[in-house]
């Protein structure tokens, strides 16, 4: 699908100072040989290509690129294309003549600096989680009467989900069908052989470890997918803690920053390999895919992990990686078991527990004998809208920190 | 302890390779197959793999043991080939045995070999493609028979396929949907109804030129497979344009290397914007690589691309490698056009295969909508095995990840 321009939009990030204040004053232009360099009031210096600059031209005729639509293709622009005039106006604008074609762009500011592709810049648009342990005294939790009360309850719920990678949600009402309701918060339900929404009843039939009464170590679900479920939605419909089936957390950022500092090594190697996952029910379903436990950005940054060695297949790496890769993998699964890092809450009816499964990881406790009836209901949604949705509505309710770029989540 | 006969095995079976003789070394131990092969498997890796009651969960294919669990110098007291070529492991702690088949070894052997054979190649193709193009009955294809098979093996070697004879009714496309998977609900709802409209949202619903793209690659993961069924076509113009992005890509890392290495390494951002309802932005490669080298996917839109953003000293090596690639997607030596008519139906793997549409005029309708691609593959391996296809294990192209 590609579509058709509306608006850009709003610059509302406070992050990035007043508007016309020291961030967004251009005190200078220089000509380079391929690119202009543009001096700001307070210091920081911005390098754009000429052809950077022209690819980038918003004007009617090129299109809005800062919103995913052009008119001008890069195969229209010609490699020597270069300014013929460079000035500033009286508003602060950079306006450009371009030779060949006497094409006229003006650039503001405020756009410039936004997109400054400065190693600098660029570091400080990237959101930082808050990472957490065990001894995470407040558990992010907001209550279901204030996520639908309207846009700051909502935005406040995701937000917490960014920062956290979890937040539990009170007093949701605990009937079959509500699920649903709170995912149309998010983005859209994922339909898979599993269905919409999966009930974790304990049965009899052990066609998921789930639904049995043995505990379950932390773990991300589904990673037999080319894309894992983005958010996880953990609907308690019924349960007694009393009967344990306690619920386990442990953010897998701060687990992947342990593991960096006491075994860089096994980091790397964990970072680099792949291992496949299959899910088979004969004649049925067989999905496999491959991946690494911990992405990285080119910047070494934890952007996204997965981690679940039930349904781990058969290791296939190059033969003098596969000891090295065990050792990594083992030690960052006594690192996953470490109680220091877990965090454990007894769901209780009318709780619902939303994750995202490319950070942190869910476990369970066993249950006890002769333990009472429970029902939880899961879905999955993906995180494509649920950034969206962040940015949609941290734009109109002002935030400063809405257009920061978020971890792309566990990618391969 | 027991073996693995309800683990289906990949390709291996169709002719079992006999162990010979094993031998156990320090680290691992040599299998010598009566083919002349010889595997090497890890210590490790054996006693990780055991598929025995205790360590593994049949029914829900997981496994019940943890490699924590597993003493990183772990070493076997035994190893043998009983009388049935299994090789049989007995472990110093709590006397635990191992039993593997040798069909399901040979299937997971990690030699450089055995891993390359095991991998599915695309067949991939140009132009000249068109005459060859095979179009389906809808009439000869149902849920689970032969017929959604070959549609699924066509798309899986080819990234296309044709169907001809569905009812040219707006509910079929939910019928057609059934052969592949679950259909991908998004903020453009489960179906898209691509006719010209009044005021369009996307350039689907103008009557313009669409040069050839992938959809949606702002998404963490864009749709896998697309279905466009056409309901009417009462138009000129309009005929589909689809190149094959592997061969592009191909054609890019045999004319241009340094080319093809930037767009595989650099990602960049796709972006798509709807005033107060949707912000998609998402960083990823045009030509994804896989861990083993492969071209495994292909994620390319010349339109929602966001400002480059991106290390300063590539950004002009980057302009250079996109504008090569730009211009190879658009060479009329690889394109294949087509005109769909009602009742016709188009399916294309998305991580792959690059569509786009002549301009239109006149009243034409499509009704399209999208897969997610785990369930497509594992319906194509689940039917392989009920068919006695022998190539249904292969490992296929992981996709436009990133």
């Amino acid at each position: 699908m590609q579509h058709l321009p509306s608006a850009d939009p709003a610059p509302v990030n406070q992050d990035e100072g007043v508007e016309g204040g020291e961030r967004h004053n251009i005190l200078r232009v220089e000509r380079a040989t391929r690119g202009i360099v543009i001096d700001w009031a307070d210091g920081h210096k911005s390098l754009f290509h000429h052809i950077w600059l022209r690819d980038n031209c918003h004007c009617v005729a090129c299109g809005n690129a800062a919103i995913g639509f052009r008119y001008l293709r890069v195969s229209d622009i010609s490699p020597d294309v270069a300014p013929a005039t460079v000035g500033l106006d009286d508003a602060g604008n950079l306006n450009i003549t371009w030779e060949p074609g006497h094409h006229q762009s003006q650039y503001q500011a405020v756009w410039l600096r936004r997109n400054c592709y400065s190693a600098a810049e660029r570091a400080r648009r990237r959101h930082r989680p808050k990472l957490w342990d065990g001894t995470l005294n407040q558990l992010p939790e907001i209550s279901y009467s204030e996520v639908t009360a309207g846009d700051n309850g909502h935005l406040r719920m995701l937000e917490l989900l960014r920062d956290y990678g979890l937040v539990l949600i009170r007093h949701v009402p605990s009937v079959v069908g509500e699920l649903e309701n709170v995912a149309t918060l998010l983005g859209y339900i994922e339909e898979t052989n599993f269905g919409r929404v999966f009930d974790i009843i304990r049965t009899a039939e052990q066609k998921s470890i789930a639904n049995s009464v043995q505990p379950l170590m932390p773990h991300t679900d589904e990673p037999y997918r080319y894309r894992a479920p983005g958010l996880i939605l953990f609907h308690c419909i019924q349960a007694n803690p009393k009967d344990g089936g306690v619920s386990t957390y442990v953010d897998g950022f701060k687990v992947a920053e342990a593991l960096r500092r006491e075994d860089p090594g096994a980091f790397d190697l964990l970072s680099r390999h792949i291992i496949p996952y299959r899910r088979l029910y004969a004649d049925e379903v067989d999905v496999q895919a491959a991946s690494r436990m911990i992405n990285i950005d080119d910047a070494g940054n934890v952007i996204g992990i997965r981690f679940n060695d039930r349904v781990a297949a058969p290791l296939v790496l190059p033969e003098d990686a596969v000891e090295p890769f065990y050792a990594a993998f083992s030690k960052l699964a006594q690192l996953y078991g470490r109680t220091e890092f877990r965090l454990s809450i007894g769901l209780v009816t009318g709780d619902l527990m939303l994750i995202d499964n490319d950070r942190v990881l869910h476990g369970r406790t066993g249950f006890a004998d002769g333990a009472s009836f429970r029902h939880i209901r899961q879905a999955h949604v993906n995180r494509t809208d649920f950034h969206s949705r962040l940015r949609i509505l941290g734009r109109r309710l002002g935030r400063a920190d809405a257009e920061l770029d978020l971890a792309p989540g566990a990618v391969g | 302890m027991q073996t693995q006969s309800i683990f289906p095995d990949p390709p291996s079976k169709r002719r079992s390779a006999i162990p010979r003789e094993v031998t156990a070394g320090e680290r691992a131990v040599t299998v010598a197959w009566d083919d002349g092969h010889a595997s090497r498997f890890h210590w490790l890796w054996l006693r990780h793999n055991c598929r025995c009651d205790k360590c593994w969960n049949k029914l829900g294919d997981q496994t019940l043991q943890v490699v924590v669990n597993i003493p990183q110098d772990i070493v076997p007291k035994s190893t043998s080939l009983d009388d049935e070529g299994r090789l049989v492991l007995a472990w110093p702690q709590d006397d635990h045995v191992t039993v593997y088949e040798a069909g399901w070894l040979r299937a997971h052997c990690y030699s450089a070999e055995e891993r390359r054979k095991r991998r599915h190649t695309p067949t991939l193709w140009d132009a000249n493609y068109v005459k060859d193009l095979p179009v389906f009955e809808r009439g000869d294809i149902e849920v689970g028979n032969l017929g959604n098979l070959q549609v699924l093996e066509q798309l899986r070697d080819y990234g296309i396929a044709r169907i001809k004879g569905a009812a040219p009714v707006p509910d079929e496309i939910e019928r057609l949907a059934e052969l592949i998977g679950y259909i991908r609900e998004t903020n453009y709802g489960r179906f898209l109804d691509v006719v010209t409209k009044p005021s369009p949202k996307i350039l689907a619903y103008t009557p313009e030129y669409l040069s050839v793209h992938s959809d949606d690659p702002y998404r963490d993961l864009p749709p896998g497979f697309g279905i466009f069924h056409c309901i009417e076509a009462d138009s000129v113009g309009g005929d589909s344009i689809l190149v094959d992005g592997f061969k592009v890509a191909d054609a890019l890392r045999k004319e241009n290397p340094g080319a093809f290495e930037i767009l595989s390494r650099v990602p960049q951002q796709y972006s798509r914007y709807h005033e107060d309802d949707v912000d998609f932005r998402y960083e990823a490669r045009m030509i994804s690589i896989d861990y083993w080298g492969e071209i495994s996917g292909f994620r390319y839109a010349d339109r929602p691309i966001a400002p480059l953003d991106i290390q300063e000293e590539l950004v002009e090596p980057f302009y250079d490698a996109f504008r090569k690639l730009s211009e190879l997607t658009r060479r009329p030596e690889f394109e294949i056009r087509f005109r769909l008519t009602p009742g016709d139906v188009l399916l294309f793997d998305n991580h792959r295969v690059l569509h786009g549409r002549s301009g239109i005029s006149g009243r034409r309708h499509l009704r399209t909508c999208y897969f997610e691609r785990e369930v497509f593959r594992s319906r194509l391996r689940i039917l392989g095995r009920q068919f006695g296809r022998g190539d249904y294990g292969l490992t296929m192209a992981g996709g436009a990840m990133a």
